[in-house]
């Protein structure tokens, strides 16, 4: 591919996949895990309860066949959350932030500081309990296209926070 | 950093007794249905709204805090899930001050703060004395900039002002006759009217159904029987009154939509007027305008001329984006206005890239193979107008396929990116790599074991999205679009 009536040198660019990405912090591993647990143990709540309920529905093998595949679900999900914490990494360059994340579907997005509106940092109970904080970046127009970083330590999210907010206010004195 | 007043409280309460009622509607059919009567149940019902309406206003009113720090506007709120926004005052597009009626019981007022890129309620201060609610709307707004930040609407009240005052100023560049709105009528999709119509009819049906059920049904029971019973003319027949209807009813809509359709240009604005009934009067800004998307198709081609439709940044508070259609440009004109919206696009050279052939084998995979598993079932496998029709159906995607993949296209130069896409008709969107937000990379696992990846780039109003291309490549378009964006 070459971009003709241009004089940069291509191979001099800087590289987006030779990014020193970062990890989040471990315990965001375990947040994401016990969410994951939360929202499986109430669905295998549910057939329980409408078992319990309804007098006509009362097949045992029935319910126990669904409440055994959630629990082989839950399982599963439990280990594949190994594999989806150790794909998402974060990268901050002088100009801009990129975020990795997925691993089915992977998606490397960036974000230049001088696109950056402006910025928030947000935190749950869990994430409080853990010492986390999620970090929301929004560019002009559409809220669809933001990025949202979850599961930061505390010190790395107002690190990154302050950082771009001065590299924002450095823009705009320009 | 400022705290709320605290006549606050009883409008912070008031406003959260109101949603949860809204958003609990269903607890009171939970309690409906128990053993209680109904005004007992009401009662739990409300009891229950009040104290989850006084813990949320207990939070939300020792959390939140507001102030101006180093030209930022910061905005803290939550106790349970803490919430920490900050703005720079640079950034800040409009500042509204509301008062609804219970505000007005207690003299406050809130304060809305609208900076691209966030929803409303985000940054809002549900509570403020009026003295402070100006004198921080003073010193948000000061330092806005005329064109770029101001509020639009406002900005626009005063230009047409100035232009409608001084008609000589004015560059008229276009406008369109009778005969041309008819000519957009029959190149749009006609069809579209057709099924409009046809949706208004069921809805009547569905209306009226229940006083004349039994003699619709019977009515068209004895219809549908003739049409079929008669066979491919009254088919035939039944297609060109169709047909003729949506025509008809395209033609009305597009005399009323472009009625008197006049595009101008003053200094660095363009200026649109159109409508027989509604009349619109629309100001773009020649900065603001993000994509240009031209589009043709067969019978547009023979009459010569394109559909144009530019997004501009969003400027409406509810974040939704418009785009603004010019229809009936000549390709001349097409070329002229592109080339003065972005500069020099018509000169550079573009390098093209062809999507992967990959790409389509999904849609194969989705819309030919899948439907084939309907034969296994003995019933439809032995019906004779459902093997013509899947026969007609399955040619006819497969040729959409096949066009859509010769029709996508993406080309890129020095400044900007042009996509193709269409099936039947073609389309383009060109935009500056300037004017994009954000560049997002996705691979699916199998893209990756074939090193393919989608490019998507983010402008502020459209999402243009680059299929299946090679993987070193889309790196590569993104170390320069990056570069691009960030000098």
């Amino acid at each position: 591919m070459k971009f003709i009536n241009d004089n940069i040198d291509y191979d001099s660019l800087p590289d987006i996949k030779k990014l020193d990405y970062k990890n989040l912090d471990k315990n965001s591993l375990k947040t994401s895990r016990i969410h994951m647990i939360f929202t499986m143990f109430i669905l295998i709540i549910i057939p329980i309860v409408i078992y319990l309920a309804a007098d006509e529905f009362t097949s045992i093998k029935l319910l126990l066949t669904i409440i055994g595949v959630l629990i082989i679900i839950t399982v599963l999900l439990f280990l594949y959350q190994k594999t989806l914490y150790e794909n998402k990494a974060w990268c901050l360059r002088d100009k801009d932030i990129s975020y990795k994340h997925g691993y089915i579907r992977r998606t490397i997005s960036t974000i230049p500081f001088n696109k950056v509106q402006h910025i928030s940092t947000s935190q749950g109970l869990l994430s409080k309990f853990f010492n986390l904080k999620s970090i929301n970046i929004y560019t002009a127009g559409n809220s669809a296209f933001d990025l949202t970083i979850k599961g930061l330590n505390n010190d790395d999210a107002e690190r990154i926070k302050e950082f771009i907010n001065n590299k924002i206010s450095l823009n705009k004195d320009e | 950093m400022n705290k709320l007043p605290l006549k606050g409280l009883i409008i912070i309460f008031y406003n959260s007794f109101i949603k949860l009622v809204k958003t609990f509607w269903f607890i009171l059919i939970v309690f409906l249905n128990g053993k209680h009567n109904f005004f007992i149940s009401v009662l739990l019902y409300i009891l229950f709204i009040i104290i989850i309406s006084f813990f949320r206003t207990a939070l939300l009113f020792y959390s939140f805090k507001y102030g101006i720090i180093d030209n930022k506007f910061i905005l803290k709120k939550g106790i349970i899930k803490k919430i920490n926004t900050s703005i720079p005052l640079e950034n800040i597009q409009s500042v509204n001050i509301k008062q609804n009626f219970i505000h007005r019981l207690f003299n406050v007022a809130s304060i809305e703060i609208d900076s691209p890129g966030t929803s409303s309620k985000e940054i809002e201060i549900p509570v403020i004395t009026i003295q402070n609610a100006e004198e921080l709307k003073n010193i948000l707004t000061q330092n806005l900039d005329y064109i770029d930040n101001q509020d639009i609407r406002y900005v626009n009240e005063n230009l047409k002002k100035t232009i409608n005052n001084d008609e000589s100023i004015k560059d008229k560049l276009f406008s369109l006759s009778i005969i041309d709105l008819v000519k957009i009528a029959i190149s749009d999709n006609i069809y579209k009217g057709g099924v409009i119509v046809l949706m208004f009819i069921y809805g009547i049906y569905q209306y009226t159904g229940d006083l004349f059920k039994e003699q619709i049904d019977q009515e068209l029971q004895e219809s549908l029987e003739f049409i079929i019973n008669s066979g491919i003319v009254v088919i035939l027949s039944l297609f060109i009154v169709i047909t003729i209807i949506s025509t008809i009813i395209s033609i009305i809509n597009v005399i009323l939509q472009y009625y008197n359709f006049e595009f101008s240009k003053k200094e660095q604005i363009y200026h649109i007027e159109t409508g027989l009934i509604n009349k619109k009067d629309i100001l773009i800004p020649i900065k603001k305008i993000q994509t240009f998307t031209w589009q043709t198709n067969p019978i547009r081609k023979l009459f010569d001329f394109l559909t144009i439709s530019i997004t501009e940044t969003n400027v409406d508070s509810n974040n939704i984006t418009k785009s603004i259609i010019l229809p009936g440009f000549s390709s001349d004109n097409t070329e002229k206005l592109k080339e003065n919206i972005f500069r020099n696009c018509n000169n550079e050279e573009y390098t093209n890239h062809p999507t992967c052939k990959r790409y389509y084998n999904r849609f194969i995979i989705a819309f030919i193979l899948t439907p084939l598993l309907l034969y296994f079932i003995p019933y439809l496998r032995h019906q004779i107008y459902f093997n013509v029709i899947f026969v007609i159906y399955e040619i006819l995607t497969a040729i959409l396929i096949y066009l859509s993949y010769r029709k996508r296209m993406f080309s890129i130069s020095e400044n900007y990116i042009i996509v193709r896409y269409g099936k039947i008709g073609t389309s383009y969107i060109l935009t500056s790599l300037e004017k994009i937000q954000s560049i997002h990379i996705r691979q699916s696992y199998f893209m990756r074991k074939n090193s393919h990846a989608h490019l998507i780039f983010n402008t502020s109003t459209l999402r243009i999205k680059i299929p299946y291309i090679d993987y070193e490549s889309a790196v590569q378009i993104m170390n320069y679009t990056l570069y691009k964006m960030e000098k």
